[in-house]
């Protein structure tokens, strides 16, 4: 390949000796160059596209980037640390770091210290765990922006690449060697000439007020020595600086060595010392002082690589000092240089990211054998809309994961879990396939409500019965009348010594899903294309209800890898839920023989009350929908030239007798009505209270309680009417319609029967039609209807459940401080103007969900306790539901089996809305709690 | 002499509006002009004697820059506004000035231009009257009467277009991606001795009698249309130069009100570079010094600041300057923990700092030697060394100057270290070098041959033998085969 430094004089010079001319150049004069010589290494099949496992949205800049043992660290341009999980992707905490851009993170080796260095000049030193800061390190000199910071525990020094030259440090042990501080020295409070100066009218401006040193005073303040800096480390931005060990041979293999890389080209490698009074000492310096800026290293055993301008990689033996290999990396600058796992990952200012073959001098070494193979790019991909700034690699739960944090205000983490030959897959099943299920799954668009999703829906019960069988499961696909879409059944045995006893749970779900067009832009993503933001997975159907599904079904796997499962778990999943289960009860009862006897039923096809308390629905309301008709005899006519007052006008007989349904307080008037609702019993009322007591205490502004528990009963255990819509025959103007139709629906409560409700409701408005004595004809036609279902909270289901929830959730209840900040962002709720009633607006499950959709998450950043201190919480809220499955109880009567329900996602979930969700650790709980609850129930 | 002039240069990736840089900041150099904060000249706080600005426009419209000026005050010029609010440029250099030294005239308003060269000056030459005459004869006719103007600034240009010449780089026919940064910056530290070793000239007895100051600043400002050098000197180890600031950053954005102007950061990147006489805004993280006595490089984007090391330098940490003859000059000088008229150190504890300067002292100089750098070899000086030499020097011609020597290697600047270190192992040669007659000598001297083998030849014999004998040729061997087949 030919050299693309004909032009550079530095480096032809550099190619004299020891190697001259034919220091190896990979050139890749464009991205598109990439294409081909991936082609060409194609034939090994090892082109591989890594998965994005998360999306991390931030409203700035992503500058830097570090990752701990649960956590992800970045730092952004508005001077802000922001924490996530590395398990959930939920944003733990986010502070006011710095008054500019973190420019850098440094995780300290042993985990302990979490520095941050920022353009204010200021390096602080962070608890990684809480981020209480520790020590806040600033210098007396104008340093500028401050680039890079390192750490080395050996020495308990921290070293700082500032924009000024200088490489300064500053002992966190050795306390006598350092000044007072003198806060007249510090940044923010020493006068300067300029910026302090008077205009002529007297007046300077202004000093923006030192928020971060005065308001946020804990934490060490330490002044660097003005002699423990080394003016003109580089004679550039010192960009870039490791901290590594036994990488050269020129300093003992057990001692912390400082690699620094600058702005004006060159790298240098410093000898350490634990006294700051001797510093730094350069031993060795590579490259040439031309400008050419080392923006990013990163270290293979004695092999250095160097991201340069101009996508610029060179790859330098620190032993020996030589540039080894020159390599034409990106079209852009290369911002960020990772090794992970034996390969090199590159980043750069056009948004791809790369991985590369290496040498791997490391501990990977035996895996180069293929000597021809280094330095091909392996795979190359558009991971960010901007430049990429940083990236990070780490291991979790068994993945391994490649970080990179850009200027498109985004965090993405990248999954490239076996990519690497030497991982064998092993036998257990790792953490991210069940979110790799669930996002093929989400890819079927199973609408049932859409004649043209049919086949989609097929496909996606197909799917689903493969993932089924994939597993062990026994497996059938049973068929609905008219073609509606089949129920997907699938039955996993149990331990086959207990085959005469063991128990037999259902699994009642649904795969299909309401539509979700995008024609307005609405969604974020592509609602079929399931993806991870800040800790949610978004797409139609990942919490109404495939996520739960595949909770449930990798719960039992889990059992099945574990041999621990005892009974046996049946899954009916139905593909008609959101149209009214056509065919579901027909297709159950026609496979009765095959589904066999069931001792226990659980659904999870519900939400919590808010996004903080995990709840148990042990009701749901019936409901019935009926069509009220009325016509005449004549058709539509004129009203000024036929209407007259011996015209019965179809609308107005309607309306009227419809009116009659609802009296005083909307009391439904139909005689009888009330009769049959079970009294409140002490033992509900106090499921209500304890609700109202835990919504208020975690937000206020639910209260107050007497009108949130008056509000919550009336949605759970009190029936209700409603008119959904008029229909009239006639277009609009002045008509008088021959027809006039009326959609409402009941909401029954338990113990209202159906069939009694319709005979009373068609009798009750037969009469007021009668006393109208109009020429009209009424009909009425019952549409939909369903029974209301009230389990029974203290039987052995709920109990189990209750104690999975305990302890998958850990403590609930506990007291969560808010931070006052997010609290006064909510917006003052104004009491409605509009009303002249002076009963009190009722709660709505939207009115529960926007306290935390707006606050921030709980400030607390807690290393998790472990298991056996465990502090047991309350129990799981029990709630009850305005909504219906028609199904539950049905398969309760069917199987004669009591049933419960488990709420898996969160208030916040918009099922059925656009942007529709489920958090990620609700996703991962939840399928701890069917995995504990399908080994746990059938020893009750 | 020109002190209270105000400077400032704009490179970016991008072009920017004229008007973004030139009027709209709060404290542009437009308002600059009448509000300086950092020139104290109560007497003519106003820098109203005339303006200029320098563009480079696109490649098509040829190499040179478009130079405006005007006499006009810069608040008064409308031609001014009507042109900034409609030209944008990647590299900018502007100007305004009251006179000191040469008459009111759009010939004297900088930036002075040769070819694709453009050049500014803040502050004066020491003793000017004493040295025009030899600065002139220096000269080669084509530089000499290429001056059309009267001031000290022009004639530093002048020597500075002779100094590119004799280093064996045409002015007048720059290559197509410039002279590049190390020859621009070299040509300027050239310059700056050779201005050194005119006043050196000067006799004592002219000084005695006239009361005569010698000391100079010198803050030159320098591109060819692709890199840009600027210097802050001052030839004096217990002074503080002229103040220059620069600030580099992403965006160059109005924030909220008009003229609320912020340097952001959105990367590490230094898409945008300013450096200016006095900050543009008072966003003061913005804002770095450039040190006394260093050279400031702008090249494709990135900034590389090197030290001029001569007898002025010191390498003290805690060694600080007097701001008091800037003060003195009209100007000011932005070190902020000096003092106005301290010239002790003011800051550490002198129990320590007798421990830790001789300490420092080696190690800065270790850092800077010439083997860190360039591939020659200099003996270990720093022991040699006497700490506190190069620093107590208080008067400009009390030490015989050892300045640069002149050789083509492009690290010249840190060549120059090695002399030092003969110079202070050997004060003898010291003296000798120290004469400023045979450095006039043309550039064929013996010095600069013997300096040249070293860099050039000597250097990479030297490297292959350090380089051998250590490191593993086996492990490289086994990696890179093709590296060894030859």
């Amino acid at each position: 390949m030919a050299s693309v430094f004909g032009a550079r004089k530095a480096i032809q010079q550099q190619s004299i000796i020891p190697f001259p001319a034919d220091i190896p150049i990979a050139e890749y004069g464009s991205d598109e160059a990439y294409t081909i010589e991936r082609a060409g290494a194609a034939d090994d099949g090892k082109a591989f596209q890594p998965e994005l496992a998360h999306h991390l949205q931030n409203d700035s800049s992503i500058l830097s980037l570090a990752v701990g043992e649960k956590y992800i660290y970045a730092g952004t341009q508005d001077g802000e640390i922001v924490v996530w999980s590395l398990a959930s992707f939920e944003l733990i905490l986010r502070i006011q770091a710095h008054t500019r851009a973190v420019l850098c993170l440094y995780l300290s080796t042993d985990g302990k210290l979490l520095f941050s260095s920022a353009g204010d000049a200021i390096v602080n030193a962070w608890c990684p765990i809480n981020l209480k800061r520790q020590y806040h390190i600033y210098s007396t000199y104008d340093v500028g922006d401050v680039f890079s910071v390192a750490y080395s525990t050996q020495f308990e020094m921290v070293y700082l690449g500032a924009q000024n030259t200088s490489i300064q440090w500053c002992s966190l042990s050795n306390s006598t060697s350092r000044p007072p501080p003198n806060p007249e020295r510090h940044p923010d409070r020493r006068n300067h000439r300029f910026f302090d100066s008077t205009a002529h009218g007297g007046t300077s401006t202004p000093r923006p007020q030192p928020s971060r040193a005065s308001s946020n005073e804990d934490g060490n303040v330490l002044e660097i020595d003005k002699a423990h800096m080394r003016h003109y480390a580089h004679f550039g931005y010192v960009y870039c600086m490791l901290l590594v060990r036994g990488a050269s041979r020129v300093v003992d293999a057990d001692e912390d060595m400082l690699i620094s890389g600058g702005g004006d080209g060159t790298i240098k490698l410093w000898q350490l010392s634990g006294d700051p009074g001797t510093g730094i000492k350069e031993i060795a310096c590579l490259g040439e002082d031309d400008a050419e800026s080392v923006l990013s290293m990163a270290v293979d055993g004695s092999f250095l690589y160097s991201s340069k301008l101009d996508g610029i990689m060179e790859l330098w033996d620190l032993d020996t000092k030589q540039k080894l290999r020159v390599i034409k990396a990106h079209r852009g600058d290369v911002m960020t240089l990772q090794m992970g796992w034996g390969y090199l990952f590159s980043a750069g200012s056009n948004g791809l990211a790369r991985k590369y073959s290496t040498v791997q001098y490391g501990k990977y070494r035996n895996s180069s054998s293929n000597f021809s193979q280094k330095y091909h790019v392996l795979s190359q991909w558009k991971a960010h809309e901007g430049r990429i700034l940083a990236s990070a690699v780490t291991n979790f739960a068994g993945q391994q994961l490649y970080i990179t944090g850009a200027n498109d205000n985004s965090v993405s983490v990248w999954d490239i879990t076996g990519c690497a030959d030497e991982v064998e897959k092993s036998g257990e099943i790792m953490e991210d396939q069940l979110v790799k299920s669930l996002q093929e799954f989400v890819s079927y668009k199973t609408v049932s409500s859409r004649p043209d999703h049919a086949e989609d829906c097929r496909r996606g019960a197909t799917f689903l019965r493969t993932l089924f069988k994939k597993h062990g499961a026994q497996t059938e696909m049973l068929n609905t009348d008219n073609r509606h879409n089949p129920v997907v059944f699938a039955k996993f045995r149990g331990n086959p010594a207990t085959a005469s006893e063991r128990k037999k749970i259902l699994f009642y779900g649904h795969y299909d899903v309401v539509s979700a067009d995008d024609k307005q832009g609405n969604w974020i993503i592509d609602p079929f294309q399931m993806k991870g933001v800040n800790g949610y997975l978004y797409g139609r159907g990942v919490s109404d209800n495939k996520g739960p599904i595949m909770a449930a079904l990798y719960g039992v796997i889990d059992l099945v890898h574990a041999s621990q499962l005892d009974s046996d778990i049946i899954f009916l999943i139905e593909g008609e839920e959101e149209s009214g289960s056509r065919g579901f009860k027909e297709a159950v009862r026609r496979h009765k023989d095959l589904i066999g006897d069931i001792d226990y039923i659980i659904l999870a096809n519900s939400y919590w009350l808010d996004d903080e308390v995990p709840c148990l629905t042990y009701g749901l309301r019936g409901m019935l929908h009926a069509t009220v008709k009325v016509d005449s005899n004549h058709p539509d006519v004129h009203s000024g030239v036929d209407g007259s007052f011996m015209m019965d006008e179809p609308l107005f007989d309607l309306t009227t007798i419809l009116a009659k349904l609802k009296g005083l307080h909307n009391r439904i008037q139909i005689p009888g009505f009330y009769d049959d609702i079970l009294p409140l019993t002490a033992a509900e009322e106090a499921r209500y209270d304890d609700i109202t007591e835990t919504l208020i205490r975690r937000n206020p502004e639910n209260g107050p309680a007497e009108v949130l528990k008056a509000s919550l009963m009336a949605r759970w255990r009190e029936p209700n009417l409603t008119i959904h819509r008029y229909k009239v025959s006639g277009p609009d103007g002045s008509l008088v319609s021959a027809h006039a139709s009326a959609a409402i629906s009941l909401r029954l409560v338990p113990n209202q029967e159906v069939d009694d409700v319709i005979k009373r409701l068609t009798e009750f408005l037969n009469d007021a039609f009668a006393k109208l004595d109009t020429h009209n004809h009424l009909t009425i036609t019952i549409d939909n209807q369903a029974d209301a279902w009230l389990g029974d909270p203290d039987n052995e289901i709920f109990r189990t459940l209750e104690e999975a929830i305990m302890e998958v959730w850990g403590p609930i209840g506990a007291p969560v401080r808010r931070p006052s900040a997010a609290a006064s962002k909510q917006p003052q709720r104004k009491p409605s103007l509009v009303s002249p009633s002076l009963k009190p607006t009722p709660a709505t499950s939207s009115s529960l969900t926007t306290a935390s959709a707006a606050a921030l998450p709980p400030l607390e950043l807690t290393s998790e306790t472990p298991p056996s201190t465990k502090q047991k919480g309350r129990k799981p809220l029990y709630i009850r539901e305005g909504g219906s499955i028609p199904s539950i109880r049905f398969l309760e009567k069917e199987f004669n089996a009591p049933a419960a329900h488990l709420p898996c996602g969160q208030a916040s979930d918009s099922a059925h809305l656009d942007n529709e969700r489920l958090r990620v650790s609700n996703l991962y709980n939840s399928r701890k709690i069917f995995k504990k609850v399908f080994r746990e129930l059938p020893q009750k | 002499m020109n002190f209270p002039d105000l400077l400032q240069v704009y490179k970016g990736s991008d072009e920017i509006l004229l008007s973004k840089l030139i009027l709209d900041p709060s404290h542009s150099i437009l308002t600059q002009s009448f509000d300086s904060r950092l020139r104290l000249d109560m007497r003519r706080p106003h820098n109203g004697d005339g303006f200029g600005i320098g563009y480079y426009t696109e490649p098509k419209l040829g190499p040179e820059p478009c130079i405006f000026t005007s006499t006009i005050p810069a608040w008064n010029c409308v031609n001014l506004q009507r042109i900034a609010s409609k030209t944008a440029s990647h590299l900018i250099f502007a100007h305004v000035r009251a006179t000191t030294e040469g008459s009111l005239s759009d010939d004297n308003c900088h930036p002075f231009c040769h070819g694709s060269l453009m050049w500014m000056h803040n502050g004066g030459l020491g003793g000017w009257k004493h040295i025009k005459r030899p600065l002139g004869a220096r000269l080669a006719d084509k530089w000499y009467l290429g001056v059309h103007g009267g001031t000290d600034s022009e004639w530093a240009f002048a020597l500075y277009l002779d100094t590119l010449d004799r280093m064996g780089h045409d002015p007048s026919s720059p290559p197509a991606e410039g002279f590049g940064p190390s020859v621009l910056r070299q040509a300027m530290l050239k310059t700056i001795q050779q201005i050194n070793d005119f006043i050196k000239e000067i006799p004592q007895s002219i000084i005695d009698m006239e009361r005569l100051d010698t000391r100079s600043l010198l803050n030159f400002a320098l591109t060819d249309g692709h890199s840009v050098v600027c210097s802050r000197y001052v030839s004096s180890a217990t002074d503080e130069a002229a103040s220059l600031y620069y600030s580099s950053g992403t965006t160059w954005e109005a924030k909220s009100r008009k003229g609320d102007y912020q340097m952001d950061r959105r990367d590490k990147g230094a898409d945008i570079v300013l450096v200016a006489s006095e900050p543009l805004t008072f966003e003061r993280e913005s804002w770095v010094t450039v040190p006394t006595n260093s050279i400031l490089t702008i090249h494709r984007q990135t900034v590389m600041v090197h030290p001029i090391i001569d007898e002025y330098y010191s390498y003290n940490p805690y060694h600080s300057r007097s701001s008091q003859f800037a003060q003195d000059k009209g100007l000011v000088t932005n070190e902020k923990s000096a003092s106005p008229g301290a010239t002790t150190p003011s800051t550490g504890k002198p129990e320590n700092k007798t421990h830790l300067a001789p300490s420092n002292h080696q190690e800065t100089v270790q850092s800077l030697s010439p083997q860190m750098h360039a591939r020659t070899n200099v003996p270990d000086f720093s022991r040699s060394s006497t700490p506190g030499t190069t620093n107590s020097t208080s008067s400009p011609r009390a030490r015989s100057p050892d300045f640069y020597h002149r050789d083509s290697s492009p690290h010249a600047d840190f060549q120059r270290l090695s002399s030092h270190s003969d110079a202070t192992s050997s004060s003898s040669k010291s003296q000798e070098q120290g004469n400023t007659k045979k450095k006039r000598e043309p550039p064929q001297n013996t010095l600069l041959n013997v300096n040249s083998d070293t860099s050039q030849d000597a250097g990479p014999s030297r490297g292959i033998g350090s380089r051998a004998s250590f490191g593993d040729p086996a492990k490289i061997a086994k990696f890179f085969p093709e590296l060894h087949s030859k």
